[in-house]
């Protein structure tokens, strides 16, 4: 370092610092670049993991023998008992608690309230339903 | 005697301490398994399309006549099932017709049925719900348990358990209600909801 002049000594007093701070911004963009590789898997497993087509069903399906007993094609024992398939059918092959109660019809009002409740263990899904058949 | 080389070397030692704790830090973040992004998004896609075929098959026509998910289910029609969901709906025709002969790269669908009974012959005093399935469609080829399969349910309106209608088994009458393939004798017979499990996977 004896041979430089100062004015050199300067400049690469700057190169270093410049090469230094360049390092730095390459070391984040690497760190987000290796974020980046999670994002795909976790934004999938949300997916999988939700049950939407599931919850979607079982409503669905409570809706449906709703209708039934409206039409009066289902017997109240008739009825138990689909209650207790739905039941057992989503606690040992789906692992999830479900719960429903058809509410009478209300003539006044002109409808009927259906209640509906979903629990696997890590979604709940609750809904007071307002059915006009 | 102060001049300007100890800035210099001021600095090239935090340059230097600033990389070897960069340094540590990788190091030690490193014994994570990196699975690629992208792992699971094809499973995801194929539960969404075996999902959404079985809400387009359990979709009646109009308000007066069964789904035809409600049919197959009903008569156990099996090759129904495989001929709608697989080839009518997951595939398209052409597809399909070219899938056929190269069973290798299809996807391969398994289609379960569960139902629930009150056992009351193991225990008259104590009778207990049952869970039972039988299996109502096939596999062109065996699971091999190498690739991720997902798996899609749906349930369905059952109105009576089935004993004479064969009009989809054996459209030739006289039919002979033996040849059909009926339901299991433990299912009841009366208005029940099935659970139809399909597992489908990349074979």
């Amino acid at each position: 370092m004896e041979g430089l002049s100062p004015e050199m000594k300067e400049e690469a007093q700057w190169i270093v610092l410049m090469g230094f701070l360049v390092s730095i911004g390459i070391f984040f963009l690497a760190l987000i670049l290796s974020q980046s590789t999670i994002v795909g898997q976790t934004t999938a497993e949300g997916v999988l993991e939700f049950p939407k087509n599931d919850l979607q069903d079982v409503r669905a399906e409570i809706l449906d023998i709703t209708k039934e007993k409206s039409m009066g094609s289902l017997t109240q024992a008739q009825e138990n008992r689909v209650m207790e398939d739905i039941q057992n059918l989503s606690l040992h092959r789906k692992s999830a608690l479900v719960e429903y109660l058809i509410g009478d019809w209300d003539p006044g009002a002109g409808n009927r309230i259906v209640r509906i409740h979903y629990n696997n263990g890590v979604f709940e899904y609750d809904e007071t339903a307002s059915v006009r058949y | 005697m102060v001049n300007s080389d100890a800035q210099l070397y001021t600095m090239e030692g935090i340059a230097a301490g600033v990389i070897m704790i960069l340094t540590a830090y990788l190091v030690l973040g490193s014994p994570s398994v990196y699975t690629p992004g992208d792992t699971h998004i094809t499973d995801m896609q194929l539960e969404q399309v075996g999902a959404d075929v079985l809400k387009i098959m359990d979709t009646p026509p109009d308000l007066n006549n069964a789904s035809e998910l409600e049919k197959i289910v009903a008569t156990n029609d099996g090759a129904r099932f495989h001929q709608l969901f697989w080839e009518t709906y997951l595939m398209s025709g052409e597809i399909a017709a070219q899938k056929t002969t190269r069973t290798g790269s299809s996807i391969i669908t398994n289609a379960t049925v569960y139902y629930h009974y009150t056992d009351t012959v193991t225990d008259p005093l104590n009778p207990q719900p049952v869970i039972q399935g039988y299996q109502l469609s096939k596999p062109l080829i065996p699971y091999s348990g190498s690739e991720p399969g997902v798996r899609v349910t749906r349930y369905v309106n059952v109105t009576a358990r089935n004993t004479t209608d064969c009009s989809s088994c054996c459209p030739i009458p006289p039919c002979d209600p033996a040849l059909c393939p009926k339901m299991p004798a433990t299912v009841e017979d009366r208005p029940q909801v099935m659970l139809v499990e399909v597992f489908m996977w990349k074979a």
